[in-house]
């Protein structure tokens, strides 16, 4: 079996995924997992594709420069190791949002407190808002915390004065219902 | 012995009927909900639309949760209905219906919820975190929803901000 990270982007419009969902049908590429959104007036994508066993790569890299010809997307694609995919995120157990008036380094601090700690993160979303008090700055991380959970909101306390930004910790209780 | 209904079974996503008779039938479906709740690892709940049958009934348990939690041990709830419910929380939520996902959910905080017992009797009770929680989505099951239609990305937190 053999995997491929694609990594795609272009000015957004209507008709983007299937572009791409096309091309990839075409040689007989399983979407698996996925990520797209929309960034500004930007459409961006990561997808992990399982090539079919008649597809050689050659085919595949055939098919995505056609694609970037074709779209005026722009298209990267990597092979991923059998390791890579195999290997699910941790459940996160915790959500940490921020807000506060936007301004450098409001990223970098939250996560160097995480990466100090050693708190993984498995999903996270920013966005900086324009409002009548000039641009907010809005974060949320869903994190791997384990048994740093109660302390984590303390930690916060030093990066959450000096940038005057509030951070929130919502631990998340799990169970099957 | 019925078992759980999972995902995309088109029974999952009906509306369940008010409970008006209460007896014996009554006693044997709650009795297989709870041996079906049982018998799934880490199992805290169950509405009786994840057996198929669309009476509104649920069972909750929040003693078996693996994680100690504030509870009111076992309770069977017949037409259970929240009147009252109170504040924001995001919690993982997991179903036996839904197999292999489980997702961040928003849920009040805590609810006031009315309901009868296996003997008709009305009952009100008060309850927060996880097992206002778990009420919360037994109960939607009566409704035909599940936790996958009310699942937050972290995009969508942001977004809510
Ligand atoms: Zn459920």
């Amino acid at each position: 079996m053999q995997y491929v990270l694609l990594s795609i982007s272009g000015k957004d419009r209507a008709g983007i995924v299937c572009d791409v969902a096309e091309a990839l049908l075409n040689i007989r590429a399983n979407i698996e997992d996925s990520s797209m959104t929309a960034l500004r007036g930007r459409f961006t994508m990561m997808l992990i594709v399982n090539l079919a066993e008649s597809c050689p790569l050659s085919e595949l890299k055939a098919a995505l420069a056609a694609l970037e010809q074709r779209t005026g997307l722009s298209v990267q694609s990597q092979l991923l190791p059998e390791d890579d995919v195999k290997h699910m995120p941790q459940e996160p157990d915790c959500v940490i949002t921020v807000t506060g008036a936007d301004k450098p380094g409001i990223v970098h601090a939250v996560t160097h407190v995480l990466g100090e700690a050693g708190i993984s993160i498995v999903d996270v979303s920013t966005q900086s808002r324009g409002t009548e008090q000039g641009y907010m700055y809005m974060m949320a991380l869903e994190v791997v915390a384990k048994d740093d959970v109660a302390a984590l909101g303390q930690k916060f306390t030093d990066i959450s004065n000096q940038l005057d930004i509030e951070i929130q910790v919502h631990e998340l209780e799990s169970g099957i219902l | 012995m019925r078992s759980i209904l999972t995902l995309p079974d088109y029974r999952l996503r009906q509306q369940a009927r008010k409970v008006d008779v209460f007896g014996d039938a009554l006693q044997s479906l709650v009795d297989e909900m709870v041996e079906l709740m049982l018998e799934g690892a880490g199992g805290v709940g169950i509405a009786a639309p994840q057996l198929g049958m669309l009476q509104r009934v649920v069972v909750i348990d929040c003693s078996l949760s693996q994680r100690p939690c504030r509870n009111h041990g076992r309770i069977v709830m017949v037409n259970p209905e929240i009147i009252e419910s109170f504040g924001n929380v995001l919690g993982r939520e997991g179903c036996l219906s839904v197999p292999e996902w489980v997702a961040t959910v928003p849920r009040a905080k805590k609810i006031k919820v009315h309901y009868q017992d296996i003997q008709g009797k009305h009952h009100v009770l008060e309850s927060s975190a996880f097992e206002a929680r778990v009420i919360q989505h037994e109960i939607d099951h009566l409704d035909g929803i599940l936790f996958i239609d009310r699942v937050l990305s972290v995009r969508d937190i942001v977004r809510r901000m």
